[in-house]
């Protein structure tokens, strides 16, 4: 049966063997070199979805920046505080990035935070941000007090802006649309169909 | 209660001792078709199966490396295209029963039927055993792509590009491993699958006269 055994079967499996005990190794160096080919995050500068998900282009997104400077080093939200978390419409994970300093939208900080988009059709601000935020199962409730001008937004994902501290007088949650800061409270912001909308701290 | 069964082995010894009952398993298989079997084609068949079930669950600790691929090629090659088909069909469904069924099944059957097909296609053309070999290495990248269209299913077509190149490494694995088992199988089993039948089985019934009372 193995009568014509010979250089070719001895080679192969000492081949095969270092290839499979190399392989961690391989794997993890493979992954380093092909980030940026594999990133199907769109790279387009200019673009209101620049550093989503491709899929996303032409669709409603919230994203919510946390700050990881010191400054606000009390922060909670514990469960996004590695690189960019993406979640669908359903609030299932898309990816993590989480080499996210290149493409934090419309914030020279380093952030991490998690983006939830692929919505569309919602007109107004606040029943969509309470609507995408809802996907994730309270790990991004939002709370807030109705005032005079509409709702006020004090708390995402259990981090209150009143109650941090720091090197600062005091801190809001800044709301930035398509990669302006907004003029009008969420209360009265009209969407777009391609609206990126950014909650991220701001001090003062 | 105590479970007297659990307790790790850590990933080296779990593959060796995998390894040596595939050892054990294709060994004494292999004697017992020497011995028993006259050539007919369904107990080569069972037998190949059997050999590809058991490799495939038994080599699953290491990803990608299996004698499945080669096994089908090699009866397509010197079988035909309708035996390696059947093994195809046959390993991917039982196997799975063990290691995870699902749309991916059909997927792999049809991959292995396709790598299967092709070695019968060019049966003439693969005369050499370096021909051999760079077949077995490039059935593996068409296998590993083949099944990877498979996620279309759950995600978009943009996400196929990414999935793949993710993959490489992984298929990397599959030739390397292919390229040895066909150099290790490639004798062994191509003398059981061009074995022609030698002495009759006979199943057919005999006729006796019965006596009358």
């Amino acid at each position: 049966m193995l009568e014509n055994f010979g250089r070719r079967h001895v080679i192969s499996a000492v081949i095969l063997v270092v290839v499979i005990v190399s392989f961690p190794q391989i794997n993890k160096l493979w992954l380093e070199s092909t980030e940026e080919v594999r990133s199907s995050l769109i790279t387009t500068e200019n673009n209101t979805h620049y550093g989503l998900p491709s899929e996303w282009e032409n669709k409603q997104v919230i994203c919510i920046h946390f700050p990881v400077d010191d400054v606000t080093s009390n922060m909670t939200a514990s469960n996004f505080t590695e690189g960019r978390t993406y979640l669908d419409v359903s609030g299932s994970e898309i990816l993590i990035d989480e080499n996210s300093e290149g493409m934090v939208n419309y914030s020279e900080d380093r952030t991490t935070g998690v983006c939830v988009g692929g919505f569309e059709n919602y007109t107004a601000g606040f029943n969509f941000m309470l609507e995408a935020t809802n996907v994730t199962n309270g790990d991004l409730e939002v709370g807030y007090d109705d005032g005079d001008w509409g709702p006020y937004v004090h708390t995402i994902a259990g981090l209150n802006a009143n109650e941090l501290t720091g090197n600062f007088t005091g801190a809001y949650w800044a709301l930035y649309h398509n990669g302006a800061m907004s003029d009008v409270g969420i209360g009265d912001l009209v969407m777009l169909e391609n609206s990126v909308i950014v909650w991220k701290i701001a001090t003062w | 209660m105590v479970a007297y069964h659990v307790f790790d082995l850590n990933p080296v010894a779990s593959v060796l001792l995998n390894l040596s009952l595939l050892g054990v398993i294709c060994w004494s298989l292999l004697k017992i078709e020497k011995n028993y079997s006259n050539g007919h084609k369904f107990i080569i068949l069972g037998l190949l199966a059997l050999l590809g079930i058991v490799g495939r669950i038994l080599m699953s600790p290491i990803p990608n490396v299996q004698p499945v691929t080669v096994i089908v090629l090699l009866a397509g090659i010197r079988m035909g295209a309708k035996e390696s088909i059947f093994l195809a069909s046959i390993i991917a469904l039982f196997s799975n029963l063990i290691l995870g069924n699902g749309v991916w099944t059909i997927y792999q059957a049809a991959a292995w039927s396709i790598i299967g097909c092709s070695g019968a296609l060019f049966s003439n053309k693969l005369d050499t055993s370096m021909k051999l070999i760079l077949f077995a290495g490039a059935s593996g990248v068409l296998f590993n792509w083949f099944v990877s269209l498979s996620i279309l299913h759950s995600v978009g077509f943009d996400m196929l590009m990414p999935y793949l190149i993710v993959g490489i490494p992984y298929d990397l694995l599959h030739v390397v491993g292919n390229i040895t088992f066909m150099i290790w199988l490639s004798n062994p089993l191509t003398e059981i699958m061009s074995r022609k039948i030698e002495n009759n089985l006979n199943f057919e019934v005999s006729e006796y006269e019965p006596k009358p009372f």
